[in-house]
Parts: structure tokens; sequence; C-alpha cells
């Protein structure tokens, strides 16, 4: 029988004995919780913390009206897990698989997948072998593609085959706008714009990275109050050009016609709106395709339009012109003496392409008269002369968002003869841009308006709309005949009888001015090779748009002036302004009988001034020839009086 | 010899009272326990319900989350190559395959009409003269 004092002393042995475990535990516990806890707490949090970066989605470029020029596409990366591969048989199945789906080596795929280490780098500099977990086997992979594959893999049960999505840079519309566009390039894992919008406006398109760190779930899925920091991702803005994608579809597909009939070297189209300086639309050739990069050569990434400057020729005539009528220099029937086609100033030689006689200044325009607008620039004077060019823009960046630009060369290589060179367009350089600004001033009556690419900057979640304001600048003309009265001039250049007949559009009056400039070489000597330019605006008198066509070294065409501006340049800006009008729903000046009949009386017109001009020649070379005759006889007489003389003594 | 009585009632009445005091006071004491512990436990199994109510939201919202990012990702393909069959050297490229006829608009087809009492656009720069963009149907010229 038990007694209470056995009792007892069980109870006083277990009693001791739990103390004793409570004691170990709490001994333990405190080992656990105060003398371990720094590295236990790092290694559970390791365990079971995970920190995730999201990447915003990079900003896109649109057109004006939304259609997407540059974007984000969606491609698959197939990647391996060569440690779950551990079965040789797996990893020859998943490495023919793969080969066979996706169009790989074999060997090369095995070889990956058969790799189950790498030498890994540890902190202290030593290597230490670690079990290779992620492989990629093929990058870029079409969506469709790539769906279609991981489809197969999860029916097939392959294991560590896998795969992943991440956003690619596209140009949907290939090479057009390319230049304007630019192009990003992956440098280090990030994105890098190169050239172009991508990289003056990075700062706005490109996202930011964001990071969650979170305790996790055995699954791996975020526990619901676990998250520990959290920062997040911001998408980039996106940007809308001022650009129209079907107007600039149609430069680009005219631009490209151009090259092939004329040989071009280089051509570029601007098209621009004169009251806002948006920039329509911009081709440029030779070009590149930003989605294939062997076709990107470095003389081929760079924007012409801003970066190269050429001597415009005469397609800068109108501008002295049209200052030299505000300022009351000259009136449009004020008469100058074209000297039949040759004169000297300062002991050199400027010459006409025709013989002119004494014309109006509306006709010095008609017909590109380099001495009549010389003997204009001559009345305005060099300082009012440089003030005029100059408040047109020339010698001024245009201020577009695009690196890098060029001022041009103004006014910088100055001598006796730059009065009468400059305002044909000799002797100074320009960017197309800075024709397209002066064009667009005298298109608005004056306003050299700042030329915009982009039109808004667009928050990608709230929508919040930043406006890029339209800059007009400060009005040039004085007097408000001026608009008038150069737009009538300029309308008779593609008039019957003047130098751009191929670049009127029936039923339209078209404003505009042909430029041929002999290139020089090395900077020196000219040399037969030519940038042939047409200029102008649509209707006339209520301009819808600016368009500046040029042809840089043309080779071939029909006749033997084929790198006239009127013959080279003028064609297409026929067909672009044409096709544009169309496009933009622009109602005619007049009726088709209406515009037969003002052809018809242009062309009369043109006849009269011919004969009246050749009736001028007959006349001059008949007085040439008496005078002449005159001269032979009264030598005559002299030489029978000196005979008749010398017969006498 | 002497005799005395001893009332035994008073004391056993106390202790009997004594008895069950102690007896409603563990009693009370277990109850009260049990009453705690019965809100502990229900508190805790709230706790834990609600948590793996949350938990199973959380999944659930991992889950659609994933679910907008692939259509996210679809639409994002979609759109691009929308973008690519709508530009015009595709459109182009589908006439000459297909040999659509596109026949040039020619100025004749159209017939222009007037517009009587158009209230006046406000002007948008302050030029001169802006683009007339508003023509509408009211009284045919020709």
């Amino acid at each position: 029988m038990t007694t209470y004092r056995g009792i007892n002393n069980r109870l006083r042995v277990a009693f001791i004995l739990f103390l004793a475990l409570f004691g170990y535990l709490a001994y333990h516990l405190y080992g656990v919780q105060i003398e371990r806890h720094a590295e236990l707490h790092s290694k559970a949090k390791a365990k079971y913390t995970k920190s995730t970066s999201d990447e915003g989605v990079r900003g896109e470029i649109f057109d004006y009206d939304g259609n997407v020029l540059v974007g984000n596409h969606p491609v698959g990366n197939i990647v391996g897990d060569p440690s779950l591969l551990k079965n040789d048989t797996k990893c020859r199945e998943a490495a023919a698989f793969i080969a066979e789906e996706l169009d790989l080596p074999y060997p090369i795929v095995y070889r990956k997948l058969a790799r189950k280490t790498f030498r890994q780098k540890q902190k202290d500099g030593t290597y230490k072998l670690a079990e290779r977990r992620y492989v990629v086997l093929k990058k870029n992979i079409p969506f469709e593609e790539y769906e279609k594959i991981l489809k197969k893999i999860s029916e097939k049960k392959l294991k560590g085959l896998t795969g992943h999505i991440t956003l690619r840079r596209t140009y949907p519309k290939n090479r057009m706008l390319a230049n304007i566009l630019g192009y990003t390039e992956i440098s280090n894992d990030r994105l890098v714009p190169r050239s172009g919008l991508e990289k003056t406006f990075d700062e706005d398109i490109a996202s930011k990275t964001g990071t969650i760190v979170y305790e996790r779930s055995r699954d791996g899925t975020p526990l619901a109050f676990g998250e520990i920091s959290r920062e997040n991702a911001e998408d980039g803005y996106n940007l809308y050009l001022t650009i129209r994608e079907p107007i600039q579809a149609i430069l680009e597909e005219e631009i490209d016609k151009m090259m092939a009939k004329t040989g071009a070297k280089r051509g570029y189209a601007v098209m621009a709106d004169p009251y806002t300086g948006d920039i329509i639309g911009v081709a440029q050739r030779p070009t590149f395709n930003p989605n294939d990069r062997s076709t990107m050569k470095q003389q081929l990434i760079g924007n012409p339009i801003i970066e190269m400057v050429f001597e415009p020729g005469s397609i800068m005539k109108p501008i002295p012109v049209a200052g030299a009528l505000d300022q009351g220099i000259v009136r449009p029937d004020t008469r100058f003496d074209c000297e039949m086609g040759t004169w000297f100033y300062a002991g050199k030689r400027l010459k006409d392409s025709h013989k002119l006689d004494t014309i109006t200044v509306s006709e010095i325009i008609q017909h590109s008269s380099n001495i009549g607008t010389a003997k204009i620039a001559l009345e305005i004077g060099e300082p009012r002369l440089k003030n005029i060019l100059s408040s047109f823009g020339f010698g001024q960046r245009t201020g577009v968002p695009l690196r890098p630009e060029s001022r041009g060369i103004f006014y910088r290589y100055v001598s006796k003869i730059s009065i009468t060179r400059i305002p044909i367009g000799q002797g100074i350089a320009v960017t197309p841009l800075q024709i397209v600004r002066a064009y667009c001033a005298l298109a608005n009556g004056g306003y050299p308006v700042k030329l915009r690419f982009v039109d808004r900057i667009v928050h990608p979640e709230t929508g919040k709309i930043q406006k890029i304001p339209v800059d007009k600048g400060t009005k040039i003309f004085k007097r408000p005949e001026t608009k008038s009265e150069i737009i009538a001039m300029m309308k008779r250049v593609t008039q019957p009888g003047g130098t751009a007949t191929e670049a009127a559009i029936p039923g339209y009056y078209v404003a505009g001015k042909t430029g041929t400039a002999e290139k020089s070489l090395n900077g020196k000597a000219y040399s037969k090779i030519y940038t042939a330019s047409f200029a102008g605006f649509v209707p006339a008198d209520n301009p819808r748009f600016v368009l500046l066509v040029t042809c840089d070294e043309p080779s071939r065409g029909d006749g033997p002036g084929f790198y006239y501006g009127g013959k080279a340049a003028a064609p297409y800006f026929k067909s672009i302004a044409e096709r544009t009008l169309k496009y933009m729903h622009v109602p005619p000046d007049m009726t088709p009988e209406e515009y037969e009949a003002m052809k018809k009386a242009a062309a009369q017109k043109a006849r009269e001034d011919k004969q009246k001009l050749w009736a001028r020649e007959r006349e001059m070379r008949n007085k040439r020839k008496a005078s002449t005759q005159q001269q032979k006889t009264k030598q005559t007489t002299l030489v029978v009086r000196h005979k008749n003389n010398r017969k006498r003594n | 010899m002497r005799s005395y009585t001893k009332n035994t009632g008073y004391e056993e009445k106390r202790n009997r009272a004594y008895n069950n005091g102690k007896k409603s006071i563990v009693c009370t004491i277990a109850f009260r326990i049990c009453v705690i512990c019965l809100l502990i436990f229900g508190a805790v199994a709230l706790r834990v319900h609600f948590v793996a109510k949350t938990e199973r939201l959380n999944k659930q919202i991992v889950r659609i989350q994933k679910k907008i990012k692939d259509i996210n990702i679809e639409t994002r393909n979609h759109r691009a190559r929308r973008e690519e069959l709508t530009a015009w050297p595709s459109i182009k490229g589908k006439l000459s395959k297909y040999r659509l006829g596109l026949r040039e608009t020619d100025p004749r087809q159209i017939s222009y009409i007037k517009l009587q009492s158009v209230p006046r656009r406000k002007l948008y720069s302050g030029m001169e003269h802006e683009p007339k963009k508003d023509y509408a149907a009211i009284q045919r010229n020709h």
C-alpha cells in the first residue's frame, strides 16, 4: 500500500523534474531568444521575407490622334531550371523539345540544361560552386508563339522549363518617323535612350522601378499583413506628338518615290501648321528601321532637318523681298533692270538662269531673278537686310526638342558681295526647319511661330494633361498688306510663266518658291552638284500647311534641267500637298472651270510677257547691229578718207 | 457527574456554510476561468478565422492581379498588332496583294455648299487668318 509519504516523495521528484525541465527550457529559450536572436532572426527573415522589384512601363509615344508610334510589345522568354532536371533522360527530353519548338541547335540547348552548377563569387573574393537554377534558352519570342510553347510544356508536363513575359520597345510603324522618334538600347539590363525624342524626353517617359519587401507564405504568396516596405513602381508619361500619322505616311511614300526617281543622295519633306507651329509630318531619307538593328548605321540615325545645313538657293528670295515690301522700300510693281541675265557687282559676275529685262518685283519672284533680288537687297542695305533675316529666325535655333541642333551659317564670312549673294540663298547655310519656320511666318502674316513636335504629355493613370503651349512670337510685319502682297507674288511661281508650274494643284492657289543651289566643294569651289528644293503653302490665302521638299544631289531625271527645284522637288510638293488637302477635306479655292480659266489667262500673260521680252531682245539686237554697222561704216569712211588723202599727197 | 450538553447545531451550520462557501468559490473561479478560456478560445478562433479568410482573399487578389496582368499583356499585344496592321505600308501591301481597286478622287465629284449665318469660331492663336475647319450643308451652290 502506498503511503502518503510515498506519494509526497513522488510528487516532489516530479516537481523537481518539471522544474529542471522548465529550467532547461528557459535556458534554451534564453539562448534562442536572446543570445542567438540576431543570427536566427536574420535567418528566418531571409527565408520568409521576399523582395520583388517591379519595373514600371516606359511611356509610349503617340501621334496627335492617339495612334501608337512607339509602344511596348510583350515578348516571351523561355527559361530552364537545370537543378530540376537531375535525370539525364529528362534533361535530353526537355532539350529535344525546346530545340524542335524554338528551332535551336539541340547540342547547345542540351549543354545549357545539363550544366547543373556554376562558380559563384563570394563577398570575400573566393569562389564556390552553386546550383544553377536559371538559364535563358530563347529571348524575345513573339507573344502568340510563346503562349503556344508554354501550353505544350504544360501538356507534356515537362519539368524544369518555364517562361516569363517582358515588354520590349517596339516601333509598329517601322521606318516611319524613325529619325525623329529615336531608339533605345538595353545596357546593363536597363533601357537606355540613344537618340531622338526618346532621348530628349527620357526624364518624362522613363519608368520608375518599385520595390516591395514582404513576408511570404510557403507557396510564395504574400501574407496579408506581412508587408514590410513598399515603393510603388511608376509608369512613364505618354507623349502625344503633333504628327498626324496618315499625313506622315503620305510624306514618307512620296519621298520614297522622289528618291527612286531622282537618284538623290538625301531627301527631306517637312510639313508644318503655320498658325500653331505644329510639325504635321517629317520624312527624311536615308533612314533606318528601329526594329531591325542591322539597318542602323551611325550616319543614318541623326536628324538632317536640324543637324545638316545647306545653301538654300532661291527659296530664300521671298524673305528679303517681304522685308523690303514691309519697310516700304519697294512695291510689287517697282521695276528693276535685270540686265538681260548678266550683271557685275564689286567685280564679280552674277547671272540669271533666263535673260530678263526690266521687270517688276512680282516678276522677280515669279522668274526667280538673282539680279533683281540682289538689286532689291542693295536698296534695303546691309544692316537692315541682316535684321530682316534674323527676325525670320535665321542664325538662331528653332528650339525643337531634338539635339544637336545647328544654328546654320549666318553672316559668318562677310565680303563686299555678301549683300547680293545672301538674299539669293548663297553664302548662307540654313537647316530645313529654319526655312519651314520662315515660311510659316510668311504664311501666317508675319508671326515667327515656334515649331513644336510635342503637343502634350499625359499621365498614364490619371490622364492628367500637360499641354506644350503655342508660342507665336512677336509679329514681324508692320504693314498689314505685306502678307497679301508677298503671297500674290509667290502664287505666280506655280502659275504658267513661273518656275514651278509642276507644283500647281488643280483647284487651289499654291504659294511657293523653287530653289536650286549649287553645292560647294570643301566650302570653296562650286561643284556642279545641286540641292533642289521647293517650299510653299496651300491654300495660298488661307494656308493649312507649309511644306518644304528638298532633294539633295539629284542625279537623274527627265530633261536637261532635272536638278532644278521646279523639276526635282516641285512635283513631289504637288503630290504630297494634293493628297494632304484631300485628307484634310480642304475645299478648293475655285471650281475646275475657274481653275482652267485662270490657268489660260496666266498662260496668255506669260506668252505676252515672253513676246514683249523677245521684242525687246530683238530691238536691242537690232540696236546693237545698227550701232556696229554704224561703227563699221564710220571706220570704212575713215579708211577711204585716209586712202584718198594719201593719193592726194 | 457533571454533565453538559454541547450545542453542535451552530458549528454544523457554520461548517456546512463554510464548506458550501468553499465549493461555491471554487465553482465561481472555475466558471470564471472557463468563461475566460472560452472568450480567449473564441477570440483566437475568430482571429484564426479572419486570418484564414484574409489569406484566402489575399490569394484571390494575387490570382486576380495576375489575371489582370495577363489581360493587360494580351491587350498590349493586340494593340501592337492592330497598329502594325493599320499602318499605311501594311494597308498598301494588302491593296497590291489582293489587287483592290482604289480610285483617285476627282474634284469634279464634289459639290460644295455654303454656310449661312454660322457662329464665328473663336480664334485660337489670335493670328490674322485661321484655317476654316468647319463647313456644313445648308444650301447647295450648284
